[in-house]
Formats: structure tokens, sequence, C-alpha cells
């Protein structure tokens, strides 16, 4: 039979989704379910002085009203429990929850939320996280040395309103900067964006005897099943997560928000309680991408080689550090300024602040596109500083074989010179361009995924394999993927392999999708219990053959990518359309064809968007774009077509020689985009690009 | 909430005269988003978008457009003004134009509304009758305010009326993104060479829709200069003082989607550009 892999994929849950069959937690429902809504703080920065809930309890159809004594102590977070499941002494941003009501009607409750009455005593509030991270800035968590962590110990930070921080150094950078030619810096600014998936948050508890179980939108559900036993004092095994379809993820689905308060609902009312999150709070309240301020320094030798580098990073994590999952507390990717480069010597020092804005949490490559925007706008800077072409200044730096990179670390292999000539190939790089337009360049590398799994596969007496699986599918294909793999390795037609995603009690323990992990790590899950299921029916094992699949992906390698990216700027309005874009992608091999030009398209519109218009614009706290009329993301009109070359024969580490795309090329689109601008004649550091910040920087003020 | 689908006029303004309380729906794609947001809390609705005289137009030397016409309706039946035609291009996305009507940019009357300009320019009549009678208020006095209007509100939106002003008209929209967006400025302009005349009106750059009265008498005389039944070519210094004229005109604010002094810099350029399309044509 033909390769599988060579037959562009069917999404398995793709007939249910276009046909509206398929059920989102939001359609879960329950007999005798009630239905929940908050009261949020009008304050960024207030004590609690007192919450008077009798008009609210007045309100018919309501069947509990709690308030943060009720809850006290419990406060919930990835990885540290910061945020209070309803505040009971102090509010930290606008929107900060101080009760929870659970009624008979949405509207119910949404009225007696509306009527719960607090009192208030403002606090100084601070929104720069430089201010904050000052010398007697007002503090946001006072009490934060009672915060608990989960599964480590919190490391040290240099200022109460630090949430992380972290200090890189390797090599010489003293020595590299003396030995420099020249020497460059530059700071630049991102705001805070939204992931903007199509479903909001929601979830729906109940209490069923000694087991609570929750429905929810949380992709991670093992992760989430961990939380809730810590926040609420429950063993893990008496709680049990369903996910069912997640509505796109983002990386902001990983933290929970309603869940909390619709235990403790739950609990006193002894009724099933829902909430379906509306999306200006999602705008308002749900974890962002962190806004950043970098400034970045770097010493280059007479042809531009870089000496030595030097990057402080400072990132606003507002008012929680709940959404963050890794124990820095700090985005992912928080320390790579310089990703995809050979720098010898380096010292990055990178800060998350608390500050009185809505909590920060992951987006799609956490902490990459910031990094990139200035990483790839300030070699570009360089470039014409020198007056070198900015993809040439490029192919000299790009990290090869053996070189060290910002961390220090060695690369074994590297496919940058590669994708940058092929860059250079594919999209024309030097052919003239008409007046008025401009052609940029960013490249970027991301390390694929890493974690363990397990999954359970059963062959049966047709030869047709189900296999069960913890792992949820956010929209990228999981489900799709796992099933290609079995097929391809058992040579049989796709078809004959059901992949079902089951709940936390019917699933061996499994890290949820996240960190471009799945294709990695389930997929060699997958690839492994086909193996052993071959095994066993050609050692004569007669079925239904139940094997468990295991992999624990722990490679060191990354993917990389580069795009050229031309535009077209109307030097009167400072407007500019991007009217063509080339991405060269080191994918390894591809299993889901379909899905694989997705996340890259999809990557590169959800980078445009950074780019070109997205901004959570807060004004003394506020959030003052909380709809999607305002919140704007791009349109087709605004998405040029995307010239898409795979170079697909560098192995990764995933089945069959896959790498991971998911979060590979969303970062680095701001950057070209960035370039491309600067290239017709308007230097913009600040995201978005704006036509107005063009038009300023056209006329030479600052942008 | 009581909700009525009136299909007679007489029914729906009889209902109106009976409930002053009630809110007229149309296409609802502004009254749906007011509910969302629990702006609006309407006591009694009452649909008008299946009244047959509501949807009818007539064109020739003196248009009108039914209130209850879609923007998609109108593009494809031909709106009897150009400019009107590109405004309702621009607007929303092909959802929000197969429901959205005129009658309901002119209903919530906000200074972002794409037609307006456009009727503004065009010196329309918004036809406006109750059970009492029929109001014919010109444009330049319908709108009071940033969603205020002389409309009671026992008056239904029927139509608008325009005198046909020939080819020469145009809208340019500026916004931050290419579809789906609201105006962060407009402008409507139309050179009615057979009656001598130039309308040029803003939006989104002040608490109502503005005519440029000294950029249109501005064009007004060049026009003069250089026959109106002859193609205007423009200088560039006659296109920078139409701009700064038009720049003069606006009364922009600040806020997400732009700064008042980008608002008033892009309006003259677009201003400029406008005339030396039309002026050539
Ligand atoms: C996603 C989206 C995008 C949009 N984009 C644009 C855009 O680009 N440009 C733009 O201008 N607008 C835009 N709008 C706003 C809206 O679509 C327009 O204002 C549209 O013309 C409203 O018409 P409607 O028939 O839907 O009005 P409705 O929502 O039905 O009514 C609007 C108001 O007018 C009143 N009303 C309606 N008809 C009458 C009548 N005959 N007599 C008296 N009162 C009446 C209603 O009571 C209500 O107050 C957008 C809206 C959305 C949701």
């Amino acid at each position: 039979m033909t390769d599988v892999l060579r037959t562009p994929e069917r999404r398995v849950e793709g007939r249910e989704k276009v046909t509206g069959t398929a059920r989102y937690a939001a359609d879960a429902a329950r007999e005798g379910m009630l239905h929940a809504a908050f009261a949020g703080s009008p304050y960024p920065h207030a004590r609690v002085l007192a919450v008077d809930t009798a008009a609210a309890r007045a309100v018919p159809g309501v069947r509990a009203v709690l308030t943060g004594a009720d809850v006290r102590p419990a406060r919930f977070g990835r990885r540290l429990l910061d945020w209070p499941v309803l505040a009971w002494d102090r509010v930290r941003f606008i929107g900060d929850r101080v009760a929870a009501v659970a009624a008979d009607t949405p509207e119910a409750a949404e009225r007696a939320a509306a009527l719960v009455d607090v009192t208030y005593e403002e606090l100084p509030a601070v929104f720069d996280m430089d201010a904050a991270l000052a010398p007697g800035a007002p503090l946001i968590h006072p009490d934060a040395a009672d915060y608990r962590m989960l599964g480590v110990t919190r490391p040290p930070v240099p200022h109460p309103n630090a949430q992380g921080h972290q200090v890189h150094e390797h090599g010489d950078p003293a020595a590299g900067f003396a030995a420099a030619a020249r020497v460059f810096e530059h700071e630049l600014a991102l705001p805070p964006v939204h992931h903007a998936y199509l479903e909001p948050r929601a979830a729906l508890v109940w209490i069923d005897g000694a087991t609570v179980h929750v429905v929810t939108t949380n992709k991670a559900p093992f992760s989430l099943r961990a939380q809730l036993a810590a926040v609420a004092g429950v063993a893990e095994d008496a709680i049990v997560v369903h996910t069912p379809h997640v509505g796109g993820d983002f990386g902001g689905k990983g933290l929970s928000l309603d869940e909390w308060p619709l235990y403790f609902l739950a609990r006193v009312t002894g009724r099933p309680v829902r909430s379906v999150l509306r999306y200006a709070d999602e705008l308002q309240i749900s974890n962002t991408r962190h806004g950043a301020r970098i400034r970045l320094r770097t010493g280059v030798d007479r042809d531009g080689r870089i000496t030595a580098h030097e990057a402080r990073v400072r990132f606003d994590g507002g008012a929680y550090a709940a959404g963050k999952p890794i124990p820095f507390l700090m985005p992912g990717e928080a320390m790579a300024t310089l990703a995809g480069y050979r720098v010898p010597a380096a010292r990055v020092e990178a800060t998350c602040a608390y500050t009185n804005h809505l909590p920060a949490g992951h987006d799609r490559a956490p902490g990459q596109p910031q990094n990139s925007f200035a990483a790839e706008s300030h070699l570009d800077l360089i470039a014409r500083e020198l007056g070198v072409d900015p993809l040439e200044l490029r192919e000299r730096n790009a990290i090869r074989a053996g070189d060290v990179d910002v961390h220090g670390d060695e690369w074994h292999a590297s496919e940058m010179p590669r994708v940058l000539a092929e860059l250079r190939r594919a999209s024309g790089w030097g052919r003239p361009l008409p007046p008025g337009h401009g052609r940029g360049v960013a490249l970027g590398a991301r390390h694929v995924g890493r974690g363990k799994t397990s999954l359970e596969l059963t062959l049966d007496e047709r030869g047709d394999v189900v296999v069960r699986s913890g792992v949820t599918d956010q929209g990228g294909g999981a489900l799709t993927m796992i099933g290609r793999v079995v097929a391809r390795e058992l040579a049989i037609a796709p078809e004959r392999v059901r992949v079902e995603q089951v709940d936390t009690a019917r699933s061996p323990v499994d890290p949820g999708v996240g960190g471009s992990r799945v294709t990695m790590v389930h997929g060699n899950a997958a690839l492994d219990g086909a193996r052993k299921l071959a095994a066993a029916r050609d050692a004569g094992a007669a079925p239904p053959i139940r094997v468990v699949g295991s992999a624990d992906q722990t490679a060191h390698m990354f993917g990389s990518y580069a795009y050229a990216v031309e535009v077209e700027l109307d030097r009167e309005t400072g407007a500019f359309r991007v009217v063509d874009a080339t991405l060269v992608a080191d994918v390894g091999t591809v299993i889901n064809p379909v899905a694989v030009r997705g996340q890259l398209e999809g990557g590169f519109a959800f980078g445009l968007g950074q780019a070109l218009m997205e901004e959570l614009a807060i004004v003394g706290g506020r959030v003052v774009t909380a709809s999607f009329g305002e919140y704007k993301i791009p349109s087709i009109a605004d998405v040029p077509p995307l010239r898409l070359v795979l170079l697909t024969d560098a192995p990764g580490p995933g089945p069959f020689g896959a790498k991971s795309v998911g979060e590979l090329a969303n970062p680095a689109v701001v950057g070209a985009v960035a370039n491309a601008v600067a290239d017709a004649g308007a230097r913009v550091l600040t995201l978005p690009i704006s036509a107005e910040k063009v038009l300023a920087a056209l006329r030479g003020g600052a942008a | 909430m009581p909700v009525l689908i009136a299909r007679r006029l007489d029914e729906a303004l009889d209902e109106l005269a009976a409930h002053p309380d009630t809110t007229v729906l149309a296409g609802g794609t502004d009254l749906m988003v007011e509910l969302n947001f629990g702006r609006a809390r309407p006591a009694r609705v009452l649909a008008v978008d299946r009244i047959d005289e509501l949807r009818q137009s007539a064109g020739g030397s003196r248009v009108r457009l039914g209130a209850a016409v879609t923007y998609a309706r109108l593009l494809r039946d031909g709106a009897g003004s150009r400019a009107l035609e590109e405004a309702a291009r621009t607007v929303g996305s092909p959802q929000i134009r197969g429901a959205g009507t005129v009658g309901g940019n002119l209903g919530t009357c906000s200074p972002a509304g794409d037609t307006l300009p456009v009727l503004a320019a065009l010196d329309a009549v918004v036809v406006l009758r109750s059970a009492r009678g029929e109001r014919r208020v010109p444009f330049a006095e319908f709108m009071t305010g940033p969603k205020r209007s002389v409309r009671r509100s026992d008056e239904l939106i029927v139509a608008a009326e325009w005198d046909d002003a020939g080819p020469a008209q145009t809208f340019v929209k500026v916004g931050t993104r290419n579809a789906m967006v609201i105006a962060v400025a407009s402008l409507a302009m139309v050179i009615d060479r057979a009656r001598r005349r130039v309308g040029i009106a803003l939006g989104s750059c002040g608490p109502t829709i503005l005519r440029a009265p000294d950029a249109e008498r501005f064009v007004r005389v060049l026009c003069d200069e250089a026959g109106w039944d002859r193609p205007l070519r423009l200088s560039e210094a006659e296109r920078t003082e139409l701009g700064r004229l038009v720049s003069a005109a606006a009364r922009p604010i600040d806020d997400v989607r732009g700064t008042s002094a980008y608002r008033r810099h892009v309006l003259g350029v677009i201003a400029g550009r406008a005339l030396a399309r039309l002026g050539a044509a």
C-alpha cells in the first residue's frame, strides 16, 4: 500500500466540526444545573473592606452567593498559587473577582452579581513594569511568602514585585565588547496581546458523592486535576476532568479561571454549576501575551559578526503569575534574545514584573515574539548602519553546527544556513522593488517539544486499532496525527485506526497540549505502541492485543525558519500593505500535510496580527479594547498569499523524523514586517506598526 | 419582551403610536450588539424589515432609497449613488451587509456610520413618518449628536431621498485593517456637475457628520474656473490647500483608533486624492 504520509490527511473530527455536531464545554449540561456569574473589581488596586451580598441573595432564583471569606485561603495557579479564587482582602486588577453567584438562570446570576455591594479602599496602583521594580514601589503581593508552589520551590527574586528573574552569562562579554569594531544599542517595546481563539473559556463542575467532575476548555486536563486537588484539598483520583473539543487555544487554555469558584459553588449548592466566560471577560481578565520592553546591546566586528551581546528584558506579568507553568515564572523563552544566531559571549537578564494589569500567561511561543521583534529589528538596524545587506548579515551570523547560541548551548546540527539560502532563492531577494516598496527579513528558531506520555492501543480481530489517549485536541490535529502514525507503522489505512480521547479517569497521565509537544511526544508514544502491537502480532499473539505505548522525548534540537516580507507603503498616510511573503521552514518529516501548512500559514497570520494591529490597550488599568470591534485581528483581506517552502530532509526526534511546527513560525513575522517597513523608509520600534506610527517615523519623529 | 413583526407600514406606525417605548429592529446588526453587551433592554420590539414600503427604492433624477434596504440589496440593484455603493461595500462583512440597512445606519446615527457622510454630501433628505404624518428632514438637521437625531419615538425612518448627482462622487474610508473596520476617518465628496454643486462631508471626525463648507467653496471656485463640464487638473498647491481646508473642518478626538492629529492629517490627504480622481473624470 502507498505510504500513508503521502496522502493529505482527513481530520478525524472534521465532519463533526463542519456539521455543527461537535460538542464543546459550553454545550455540556446536567439535570438541575445552575449558572454562575461573577462580581469583579472596578479598581486596579484596592483593599476589600466589606462585601454585602444581601441584595444579591434576594434576587429570585439565586441559590448561592460566595465571597472571598467563603473560599479563603484558596488561591490557584499553574505553578505558583497566587491568584485568590475570590479576593478576600485585596483586589489587584480591574475585573479581579470578589464574589460568585449560582442561580437558576444566567440572567438571574448576572443580575445578582451586579448587586453585590463591595466597599473598597483604593491603593496606589502600578502599571509600568520598570516602576513596579523600582525601590519603594507599592507592593502588590505583601503575602507572597505564604504562596504555595506546585512541585518545586520558588526561585528567589530580586524585588517583591518580581514574579520571576533569570540571569545568564557565557563566554567573556566584556572582552567581546572590547574587541568589537562597533557596538549598537536599541530598545523596543510590545503591548500585551490576546490569543483571540474563537471559543471562550467554559466549565461545568458537579460533585457526585466523593467525586468531583469537571468539564472544561482546559487543554491540559491532568494539570488541571493536579491544580484543583491542591486548591480544593481533595485527592487527585477523586477528580475527573473531561475536556471535549477545544475551540482554539494558542496557549491560553492552559489556565483555568472559572473552575475554581464553580467548585465552591457546586459544593455549597450540591448542584452542577456552569459558566461560559463572556468574550469581553476573555479580553479583560484572562491571561494575555506579556507586554515587554527589551533593551539589546550587541558588539560586532568589522564584518558584522557578533562578538558579544547583552540584553535586559522586562515583561509585564500583570497582577498574578498564576498563568505561567514554568518554575521560573517567566514566559518560556524569556532569555532567547538572539535565537538562531551564533553568540560567542552574552549576558542576558530577564525579569517579569507584577503590575496592576490583567495577568499575563502563555501565548503561542511564549516570550519569543517579544524577543524576536527586538532582536530582528536590532540586527536590521545594525545591518543598515554597517551598510551590509540585512540577509547577508544574517547569513554571516546564522548559527552553524558547532557554534554556541545565546544560551551558551552548542548546536550539533543547524539547518539555518540552508534555510537562509533557500529564502534568498525563493523570495527573489535582491530583485529590484517598485517605488514605495520595502523588503524585510527575519529568522527564527524554536526548540522541538519535549515531555513524556503513554497511551493505550488495542488491535482487534479485524486488524483495526483503537487508541485511547488523554491528550486533548485544540484544533491542531493531535488525534489525526496519532492515527496516521499508527496506520503508517502497521501499514494499514488511517480509517482503520480510531483514536479516542478519554477523561482523566480512563487514561494514563498525560501532559496535555503545549510546548510544541504533541507530535514529538504523543506521536512517539503512538509509534512505540504500534511497534509493540506489530511485535505481538508477529509473535502470534491472539487478538485483541492490548499494549501501552510510551515516549519520553528529551532530544535537544531546533527547528529553523525565516521570512522575507514585502510591503507597499503609502508615504502620505503611513498606511502599508504586506504584498508578498515567503516562509522557509525546516519541519522534518511531515505527518499531517494539511495541518502543517495550516499551522505555518496560521502562524503567519497570527504574527501578522501582532505586527499590524493587535494591541490590548490598557488605560489606567482598564482594557479599552474589550471586544473584537476594538481588538482587531487580521481579516483575510489583510493576509497576502504566503509562499511556503518546506525543508523536510533534516529529521527531527518525532515519529519518522518529524519536528514541531505549532509554535515554530509565528514569532519572527513581527520583525520581518518591521524590517520591510523600515526598508520602505519608516523604522517603528514599538508594536503594533500602525499607519500613524509609520507616518511619525517618516517625518522623523519618535515612533 | 413582546416582538411585533410588522408587514404593513400603518400597522407599524400604530404600534409606535400606542407604545412609545418600542424599539425598532431592522437588520439588528447594531441593536443585537447593544443587547449582547447589556446596553439595551428593550421593553418591546417592532421588526420593520418585512414592510414592503420600506424595502422599495426608486431611481431617476430624484432617488429614493427605502430604509429597510440592506447593503447587499443596494449593491446588487444599485443605489442611485456611486459613493453610497462604495460606502456600502466597506460596511462590515458579507454577513453584516446581508442584514444591515441604511435605515439602521440612520437610526443608530453614529459619527462612524459609513453611509452618513454620503447622505450628508448628497444633501439627502431623511423621510420620517408617524401615525400623525410625514416629516422630511435634511440630513444636516437630522443628526444632532453622537447617536442622537431628531427622530421622535413614534416615528419610523421610511426612506432617504436625494437628487441624482451624477458620476463624480466618492467615499473614502481609513481604517486600521482592510475589512470589518470602524472608520478612523472617512470622507464623502460629491461634484454634481449638472447642478454645479459640491458636497464634502466627514465621518468619524466629530460629534456629528461634519460638512466642510470652506473646502466645498474652494472646489466650487476651481470648477467655475475650469468649467463644470471639463476635467479639473489639480495643482500641487491646490491639493494642499484643499487638504488644509478639510483638515480644518474636522473636530476629531483622540481614541484607541487614532489621534486627532492623525485624523486631521489623513482627511487632508484623502480629500486631495478624491478631488484629483473626481476632477479628472
Ligand atoms: C461586525 C459588524 C461590523 C459593522 N461594520 C460597520 C461598518 O463597517 N460601517 C458601518 O457604518 N456600520 C457597521 N456596523 C454597524 C451596523 O451594521 C450598521 O449601522 C447598520 O447599518 C445597522 O443597520 P441594521 O438594519 O442592522 O440596524 P438595527 O441594528 O436593526 O437598528 C439600528 C438602530 O436603528 C434603529 N432603526 C433601524 N431601522 C429603523 C427605522 N426604519 N426607523 C427608525 N429606527 C430604526 C433601531 O431601533 C436601532 O436603534 C457593523 C456592525 C457589526 C456588528
